[in-house]
């Protein structure tokens, strides 16, 4: 702002430069001109003084008296004429010259001028008939006029004049408008015969003329403040002058008053731009600059200060929209940033907000001590899927409502999507954790009720702590994660993370990568269990079971590997493998004379596989096996998954003409409606039902109403794990159709299952006769 | 000038036999002058003194009529006044010092012109009138004509010294020269030196004065 101020100072400082320069050389060129004029004036004023002096002399030298006294030399009364004629005409001086220009008489009263001085103007008159001149006598000088006295021929030169002295030279002055002096060249020397100017100016005025001679010419003369003309004064020597000066300072001084205004005006301009410029950053700048630096702030993320107010002008509004765009720009923040750590659903705070808070907290120093909780609601699938998705939601609505409910002080619950939750609570031990824990499962399993149908719902939970299974918020989320799977798995609700446990899943991990080695390197074995139909105890078939020769490990049992091959997809390797195998040894059995059905376990995976069906296929073509001498036995969890897909493929198997049992009947939820649905033609009792069968009557009333049922529905029903001769025979009561198990024969290579068959070792264990054998449908 | 050619053959009658004429050719100013006087003054005997005749000087319009007239010695002159106006005829010539007061017509009495010279004459009234009256000392005279000759016949042999004046003569008096007069017409020529003309103004003429 002050740079204009700054410009119109410069600008006004180079005005004020050309107005000095041009009004000094107007002033210059004024003087000059004032010189030109005066100097015309001044010689017209002298001609009219010579013209009126001729006239004056005229008069006087046409008198006959004088004419007769100058012819006869009568000096007396030439002298008193000139006398009576000076007084008339006021001249200061008269004088008669004869002819030859020597004096006759005069009226001066001291020194006389001799014939010498007026000789020059003398001839001037001769020639032109009057002369004029400047006549100098002493120290005083006379403007002259000489004029011939006639009769008729020249007698004799009359001369009038005037003083030159101050006087004069003030009067001409006054009436040129110039300075005046006259100068007279004296031996060499000249020196000021009259003039208006003072005695240092008449000095300089000498000073400049010091070195000229005689002046013939007009010239100029460069005097400090005043243009100068020396002009040649009547004078045919040159030996007088008259100086003709006109003030420069005086012209400049006319442009002074202009200057003055000038830098008055200059003054209040720069004075006026300067007070504008202060009042404009005031109130434009430093708002401006305030407002700049607000919005540097709120580019940094400062966002919450209200921009304060700048009044109401223009500014003002600039800023009360500003501060509107601030406004509106932290309302959409907020809820941005709402809407990224809400869940919508059920309204708590999502994943990134765990993140968030998690990270928030362990940053404090010491490690506090918390306890990161992962839930998975239970069976929440079956729910989403019978009861539909609105059902679901509510299920979360109300989990999370309870959830909710056991929050203590700084304790906080959060979705993670899914029927996953997480908590993050404060518990300085395991104990403390495991008593929110319980409260959980309390709220949790309370029943739900949806629409007026009560739904059973679980949860399986997790447990971290922190400082003890770590300070990282990845660590103690993920080792709570591996806590919720073993809880699914072991069907435990809770469990804390156990490093031990982390260190059994980090070697079935190893192992599952093994397994898929294993598959292509035939590590694998598949064991035959021999079925047998009662009572009579006749081998109808066998189950084939997968068995794993480690190569360092050993014989690894099934229950090791199987649950994750399942987890990890690896399990329908397995399967294709053991569908091959059991083709091929039914195919043996078949062409050794054996008509054995050969069953295989199909797990929830391998129900969800396209190509199950093709691979099965295969594998009974390529035997060329009759399929019906082929079961998959499918457990009812697994047909719960995707019951859908399960269902298509369990159709397509049937199809095909392959046997379908149920396995592990009983454990699951499935209704005999359900069932009665698949085209299972074979029912398995779990082998828990069984083993205890003899000692709860509950146990053996389930297996009889099973059996029952199974053959209501017109199904063969097989027990598992039998090892009592106690059981076979209840079974045989309850009119159980095939039995397997330790009792029989445990799973054997096939070779052995081959002598054991060649023995017909199990007839050794049916006392019974083989009567009321049901034939195998 | 028929009375002054006449006396100057009566002057010339008693030496016809032995005389001689002389022509002086006057020039000034590069060019002939008119208005020259010339006078033969013979160098080895006296000279015999003029016949005075009886002369007129006419003012015609506020000039002398003739400017310049040669009288001889003991002349007689008369001033008719042929204007409407006054005039007042002076001079203050050494050679004759005279003043006619105002008059109209011819004054009564002629002015006799006693003494050879040069007398100027001038009108009191009227400044630039200007007129000379040559008074010759011996017979022999004439005044150049516009061609600047002068000639003068009945001069008798001899030695001479001629007077030549003219109004613009620089000097105050004549340029003399010597000539001899033989049988035979002499020719001589002169060249004066002349002064400005100088002849008052008849009105004032501003604008010759100042400094300059």
């Amino acid at each position: 702002m002050l740079f204009f101020a700054w410009l119109l100072a410069t600008v006004l400082a180079i005005v004020f430069a050309l107005v000095t320069t041009a009004s000094y050389q107007i002033a210059r060129q004024q003087s000059r001109d004032d010189l030109r004029v005066g100097r015309r004036v001044f010689n017209h004023l002298v001609d009219q003084n010579h013209e009126r002096l001729i006239q004056s002399a005229n008069v006087l030298t046409s008198d006959f008296g004088l004419r007769a006294a100058v012819a006869s030399r009568d000096v007396p009364t030439i002298a008193s004429a000139l006398q009576n004629h000076q007084r008339r005409i006021g001249s200061d001086i008269a004088l008669l010259s004869d002819v030859d220009g020597t004096p006759v008489a005069d009226t001066l009263d001291g020194p006389q001028p001799g014939g010498p001085e007026l000789a020059p103007v003398l001839r001037e008159a001769e020639l032109r008939g009057s002369a004029t001149g400047i006549l100098v006598v002493g120290a005083r000088a006379y403007d002259i006029v000489t004029v011939p006295v006639l009769a008729p021929q020249p007698l004799g030169w009359l001369t009038l004049g005037f003083r030159v002295d101050d006087d004069f030279t003030r009067e001409l002055a006054a009436l040129t408008s110039l300075e005046i002096s006259f100068l007279h060249l004296d031996a060499g020397r000249w020196r000021v015969l009259a003039s208006t100017r003072g005695h240092s100016e008449q000095d300089a005025l000498l000073g400049a003329v010091a070195d000229a001679g005689p002046l013939l010419e007009p010239q100029s003369a460069t005097l400090p403040g005043y243009e100068t003309e020396l002009v040649a004064a009547g004078n045919p020597q040159g030996a007088t002058a008259v100086a003709l000066q006109s003030s420069t300072a005086r012209a400049v001084a006319r442009f002074d008053e202009l200057r003055a205004t000038l830098l008055v005006l200059s003054a209040l301009g720069i004075g006026g731009a300067l007070v504008g410029s202060i009042v404009i950053a005031g109130r434009i700048t430093r708002p401006i600059q305030a407002l700049a630096a607000r919005a540097r702030r709120m580019q940094e993320g400062h966002y919450v200060d209200a921009v304060e107010d700048f009044g109401a002008d223009e500014i003002g509004k600039f800023a009360e929209t500003f501060e509107h765009m601030r406004a509106a720009i932290v309302a959409r923040e907020s809820e941005i940033r709402r809407l990224a750590f809400v869940d919508v659903l059920t309204g708590l705070p999502n994943r990134m907000a765990f993140q968030e808070d998690l990270a928030q907290r362990l940053a404090a120093s010491p490690a506090p001590r918390l306890a990161v909780l992962m839930i998975d609601l239970d069976r929440f699938k079956d729910v989403n899927d019978t009861l539909g998705h609105a059902a679901g939601d509510a299920v979360l609505r109300v989990a999370a409502q309870r959830l909710a409910g056991v929050l203590r002080g700084y304790d906080r619950v959060y979705r993670f999507g899914g029927d996953e939750f997480a908590l993050l609570i404060a518990a300085k031990d395991a104990a403390e954790a495991e008593s929110v824990v319980s409260r959980i499962r309390l709220t949790i399993e309370e029943d739900v009720s949806i629409d007026g149908e009560p739904v059973d719902v679980g949860c399986s939970i997790g447990i971290a702590l922190c400082p003890d299974h770590g300070t990282e918020a990845s660590l103690l989320v993920r080792r709570a994660d591996i806590a919720t799977h073993e809880s699914k798995r072991s069907r435990a609700g809770a469990t804390i993370y156990d490093p031990a446990r982390d260190d059994v899943r980090r070697e079935r991990l190893n192992l599952l990568g093994e397994l898929r080695r294993a598959v292509q390197g035939e590590q694998l074995t598949a064991f035959y269990q021999p079925k047998c139909a009662l009572p009579d105890g006749r081998v109808v078939g066998a189950e084939a079971l997968v068995r794993w020769q480690h190569p360092a490990r050993g014989l690894v049992p099934p229950g090791e590997f199987i649950p994750f091959a399942e987890q990890t997809g690896a399990i329908r390797l397995v399967t294709r493998w053991m569908i091959a195998q059991a083709a091929r040894q039914c195919g043996a059995w078949l062409a050794a004379g054996h008509e054995l059905e050969v069953s295989l376990n199909v797990s929830a995976r391998d129900l969800l596989d396209r190509d199950l069906v093709d691979a099965v296929r295969e594998a009974i073509a390529a035997n060329g096996i009759p399929p019906r001498l082929l079961c998959l036995e499918i457990t009812e969890s697994s047909l719960m998954e995707d019951p859908r897909t399960a269902h298509e493929t369990v159709s397509r198997l049937h199809a095909l003409g392959v046997q379908l049992a149920i396995d592990d009947y009983g454990t699951g939820y499935s209704s005999l409606a359900y069932v009665k649905r698949l085209p299972v033609s074979e029912l398995k009792i779990d082998r828990a039902f069984v083993m205890n069968m003899t000692k709860h009557p509950e146990d053996a009333a389930i297996v009889r109403s099973t059996i029952e049922l199974g053959h209501n529905l017109r199904l063969r029903v097989v027990a598992e794990g039998v090892e009592t001769e106690a059981e076979i025979e209840l079974l045989t009561a309850l009119g159980c159709d095939v039995v397997q198990g330790y009792l029989v024969s445990r799973p054997l290579p096939a070779a052995q299952f081959d002598a054991w068959l060649a023995q017909d070792g199990a007839r050794k264990r049916f006392t019974a006769p083989a009567t009321n054998v049901r034939p195998i449908a | 000038m028929r009375t002054e050619l006449r006396a100057v053959l009566l002057a010339l009658l008693p030496a016809v036999a032995q005389a001689g004429s002389l022509e002086l050719t006057v020039r000034g100013d590069h060019a002939p002058l008119a208005d020259a006087v010339v006078v033969a003054v013979p160098l080895d005997a006296p000279a015999p003194a003029p016949v005075p005749g009886e002369l007129a000087i006419d003012q015609i319009d506020k000039e002398f009529v003739s400017r310049v007239t040669i009288v001889p010695l003991g002349s007689r002159v008369k001033f008719p006044n042929h204007d409407q106006i006054r005039h007042q005829v002076y001079s203050f010539s050494p050679a004759k010092r005279f003043e006619l007061p105002l008059y109209a017509g011819t004054p009564a009495n002629p002015i006799e012109f006693d003494m050879p010279g040069v007398v100027a004459l001038g009108c009191n009234i009227h400044d630039w009138m200007l007129g000379y009256v040559y008074v010759a000392p011996t017979p022999w005279f004439a005044k150049s004509g516009n061609d600047g000759r002068a000639r003068i016949d009945g001069v008798p042999a001899g030695r001479y010294r001629l007077q030549i004046w003219h109004p613009r003569l620089v000097g105050a008096t004549e340029t003399t020269r010597e000539v001899t007069v033989g049988d035979g017409p002499a020719n001589e020529a002169i060249e004066l030196e002349l002064k400005p003309g100088f002849k008052p103004r008849r009105a004032p003429v501003p604008g010759i004065a100042g400094y300059r």
